[in-house]
């Protein structure tokens, strides 16, 4: 079920109703049994792996619990030596409690998503040596959101691990926990201390809530449905029959799909975070104006941050602070003496796991995997060249801190990631090549082709108007200033009339009905 | 305070639902040209017409109305639709009936061959819908053919028909036509729905022996109960009802066709069955005397002078077996008679022309020039 479909809208429009009119009390049990309804009705048998996942992270949660209260509670009173080995042995116990967390959700993870790019790399790999077999087609059906769930499932049994939070005592609380309606397709990604008070507790009727949640969904209704789908269209055109157009239509398209899939991801988060704020909860936020970065670390703390967050709390930190890393920061001491390489070689380290990873996560191909590699690349030589840089800048005399340089570190940052959004979306690596070959060696600036793709000058006129929008707001929001309180405080008539046009445009210019093909959520897909 | 608050919602919604009710009446019409052929058909003055020929692209490749009102002075119209779908049949004869109360009405039978899944070719379903005032049978046709999922766009079709505004084209065409069907007081229909060709298929081996035949195919459950539901409805109509089924050719390689023919003997044996006419025009009895060459064009449909064959053929037929003849107002016959002078020079025009041309009501200035 899309959350943008009437069926979504009806279903929700009977959770709100009931949430508000039966009392407090029953307002967790509403959220569970339509998440786990709306689970039921988008992934059908899909409610059997979220159950074990609830179920093992339930079990292994408390039992890491009692071994922090048994550490806790070692007493004082014993020898130093003996309080050390038993804190050990405890330690040990809920090292594997938490590992075999992680082994349980991870594996099922892998072996849903994952398991025929394995089998198929394989067989690709022993018909390099003339083997001659064709790889078996394994394919699961995937449960919706595992990608979400299975790392807000580690990052609750971690932060239990780490002490931060006490086990939920009650499975169906965890349960909802995991499976909360809003956030289950797209994220964003919440730990449970960021939302199980506001999950678990009672929420009055409040009407600004409700105001500010529906300017939320309309302004991101607004960045889906006019522009992202439509921008679609030409992306789709173009990315899949990318050997009959060349020159600026692939550059147009290439840059169309950054703004489809910014516009689309942020425009869900949009929704899912006004149809939570509609009903009394705050999701952490997702997207902070990231084509306002200035390097690529900034964009990827400006852009999908709750995953960001995740993958340096729970990779990037388990990593750096390991054993293993911790004695190779010691013998890398021992073998140089330069301190720019005793600090960032281990962190690099550190930083491609979290790179490989993040490619990974996106998708069952090697191509996220070289995407994640593409950004752990550019930070890389970032950092080693960081200090060429600064003799070089230092040398020119150039004002790093002035307007002009901001923003050419702003477009280089946006030329990056362009091109990585390039990588993400191009059917296969060598049609991505084949396509900036094209780009630049065929370059022609005749944008009829992308004319004829499926959309009309005035599409493309559209897009431009929505871009422009979506740029207003992320001015205003670069400033310090939240839009949506900015809206709030706006004279009624001006209010209504901003909702209004958001409104007109989607009605009129939105994709929608059988005239037009309307685009799954693309992250909805990992 | 509060009141100006709920007067500029109201306000605003208002302007709102104006706006989307203006393009919605206005994106409804399309340039298609078996939209407009519908369209058409409503702009003729009611009660005018003495026979109706309703069902798929045979009516109107087969039957040439102005002619017949030259030599058999009897008005029609072919209110046909390229792949009609069977579940739109009896609206149209309702509202043939309606509008027009002619003396005879023609129904052909091709449409009743075609596959169970009707809404996998929405398009004539579509057009038809599209283009028929709002009135009962409309919407009992919904309630009654269009899947629960799919009735939104249909009493709602802003809904399919707002992605026209973004297309500078197709809006420009929908505001034409507008125009031309709802502020226009006299648009002319000229060829009164036919569609006339003069292509000429060479490679046709035209009519099949049914008596041949060994294999003979029920058609679908659906189409079965789509034509039970007609012929109920004809068997209580006062309206004569005539079941036919329009010569075709059939080229060689066209597999669609060589297996339509396996269905024809079933269908004409349920008609039969119910006391209804079916006539046949595919059997090597050959009644229309329609011969194999010059006749047909490549899509198995009659040309414009296997047309004319068949309109004289056909009419002489009519008028000898049904009571259509009427005398009809001075204005009528004035109105038919400048339409049927014009109607010949675009086929004399269409004659003479050696390029190959595909005539109808939508594209008469590309012949004209």
């Amino acid at each position: 079920m899309s959350y943008v479909s009437i069926e979504f809208l009806l279903f929700f429009a009977a959770v709100f109703i009931l949430y508000y009119i039966l009392p407090g009390k029953f307002q967790k049990y509403i959220l569970l049994l339509s998440s786990l309804s709306f689970f039921v009705i988008s992934s059908k048998t899909g409610v059997v792996f979220v159950s074990v996942t609830t179920i093992s992270i339930y079990l292994l949660g408390i039992l890491i619990d009692k071994f922090n209260c048994r550490i806790k509670n070692i007493s004082k009173e014993l020898p130093k030596e003996e309080r050390k080995q038993l804190k050990n042995t405890i330690q040990k116990k809920k090292k594997l409690a938490v590992l075999s967390a992680c082994v349980i959700n991870i594996g099922i993870l892998l072996v849903l998503k994952y398991s025929g790019l394995f089998v198929t790399s394989f067989y690709n790999i022993i018909n390099l040596f003339g083997v001659g077999k064709t790889a078996p087609t394994i394919k699961f059906l995937l449960p919706i959101g595992i990608s979400y769930y299975t790392l807000m499932a580690i990052s609750y049994i971690v932060d239990i691990y780490r002490s931060r939070i006490s086990a939920d005592k009650n499975f169906f609380q965890l349960l909802l926990y995991l499976t909360f309606f809003p956030y289950i397709v797209e994220g964003p990604i919440s730990t449970y201390s960021q939302v199980s008070k506001q999950l678990f507790e009672e929420h009055n009727f409040d009407k600004t809530n409700i105001i500010l949640g529906l300017q939320s969904i309309l302004w991101g209704l607004f960045k889906k449905m006019v522009v992202a789908d439509r921008a679609a269209i030409v992306v789709n055109e173009i990315f899949d029959n990318n050997k009959e157009y060349a020159g600026i239509s692939v550059i147009i398209a290439v840059l169309l799909y950054t703004i489809q899939i910014y516009a689309e991801f942020s425009g869900c988060i949009n929704i899912v975070s006004g149809i939570s704020k509609m009903l009394g909860i705050d999701l952490p936020e997702n997207f902070r104006q990231p084509f306002f970065s200035k390097s690529i670390q900034e964009f990827w703390r400006r852009w999908h941050i709750t995953l960001g967050a995740w993958l340096k709390e729970y990779i990037f930190y388990s990593v750096s602070f390991s054993k293993g890393m911790k004695s190779f920061s010691k013998s890398l001491k021992k073998h140089t003496e330069n301190k720019f390489l005793q600090a960032s070689i281990p962190m690099l380290i550190s930083m491609m796991s979290v790179w490989l990873i993040m490619g990974f996560w996106h998708g069952a191909s090697w191509k996220y995997v070289v995407y994640g590699l593409y950004y752990y690349l550019i930070i890389t030589l970032g950092v080693l060249f960081e200090p060429i840089f600064d003799c070089l800048f230092k040398k020119s005399r150039i004002n790093r801190d002035g307007k002009i340089f901001g923003m050419v570190q702003i477009l280089r940052t946006d030329f990056i990631v362009t091109v990585g959004l390039m990588m993400f979306r191009a059917n296969t690596l060598s049609d991505m090549f084949s396509m900036l070959v094209s780009a630049i060696k065929n370059f022609n600036l005749s944008i009829g082709p992308c004319i004829d793709a499926g959309v009309t000058l005035i599409d493309f006129g559209l897009i431009l108007v929505g871009v422009a929008i979506m740029f207003l707001v992320s001015i205003i929001e670069q400033k310090g200033r939240n839009i949506s309180e900015v809206v709030l405080s706006l004279s009624y008539g001006k209010r209504y009339l901003i909702y209004f046009i958001l409104i007109a445009f989607i009605l009129f210019f939105g994709i929608y009905g059988p005239s037009y093909t309307m685009q799954p959520f693309v992250y909805g897909q990992f | 305070m509060k009141f100006k608050k709920i007067f500029l919602v109201i306000i605003l919604s208002i302007a709102l639902a104006v706006g989307t009710y203006a393009v919605s009446i206005i994106t409804i019409y399309d340039g298609n040209k078996n939209q407009q052929r519908i369209q058409d058909f409503y702009t003729i003055p009611e009660n005018t017409l003495d026979v109706v020929f309703v069902g798929s692209s045979s009516v109107h490749t087969c039957f040439y109305p102005t002619l017949a009102w030259k030599h058999y002075g009897f008005t029609s119209y072919c209110l046909g639709m390229d792949r009609c779908s069977y579940v739109t049949i009896l609206p149209m004869v309702k509202e043939a009936i309606r509008t027009q109360h002619p003396k005879l009405i023609v129904i052909d039978i091709d449409e009743f061959t075609l596959s169970e899944n009707y809404m996998d070719n929405e398009h004539p379903i579509l057009y038809w819908y599209d283009s028929v005032p709002h009135n009962n049978t409309k919407l009992d046709f919904v309630k009654e053919a269009i899947p629960a999922k799919s009735r939104p766009y249909y009493y709602l079709p802003f809904i399919r028909t707002h992605s026209k505004i973004s297309d500078n084209n197709q809006i420009k065409e929908s505001i034409s036509l507008f125009k031309r069907y709802k502020l226009d007081n006299d648009p002319s229909v000229y060829l009164k729905g036919a569609e006339l060709s003069n292509i000429i298929e060479q490679d046709v081996q035209y009519l099949i022996d049914y008596n041949k035949i060994t294999e003979r195919k029920k058609i679908n459950k659906t189409a079965e109960k789509y034509l039970n539901q007609l012929i109920d409805y004809c068997k209580d109509c006062d309206t004569p009802i005539l079941f036919i089924d329009y010569p075709k050719g059939r080229i060689a390689n066209d597999t669609e066709y060589y297996e339509k023919v396996y269905y024809i003997p079933e269908i004409q044996r349920i008609i039969e069955n119910n006391g209804l006419f079916f006539l046949n025009y595919n059997t090597l009895n050959n009644p229309a005397k329609i011969t194999i060459y010059d006749f047909f064009k490549p899509d198995a449909h009659l040309n414009v002078y296997g047309c004319e064959k068949f309109t004289t053929y056909f009419s002489d037929y009519i008028v000898n077996n049904y009571d259509i003849i009427s005398s009809h107002s001075e204005e009528t016959v004035k109105q038919w008679n400048s339409d049927s002078d014009f109607a010949d020079s675009i086929i004399n025009n269409l004659k003479n022309n050696k390029k190959d041309f595909v005539i109808n009501e939508s594209n008469i200035s590309d012949i004209m020039q």
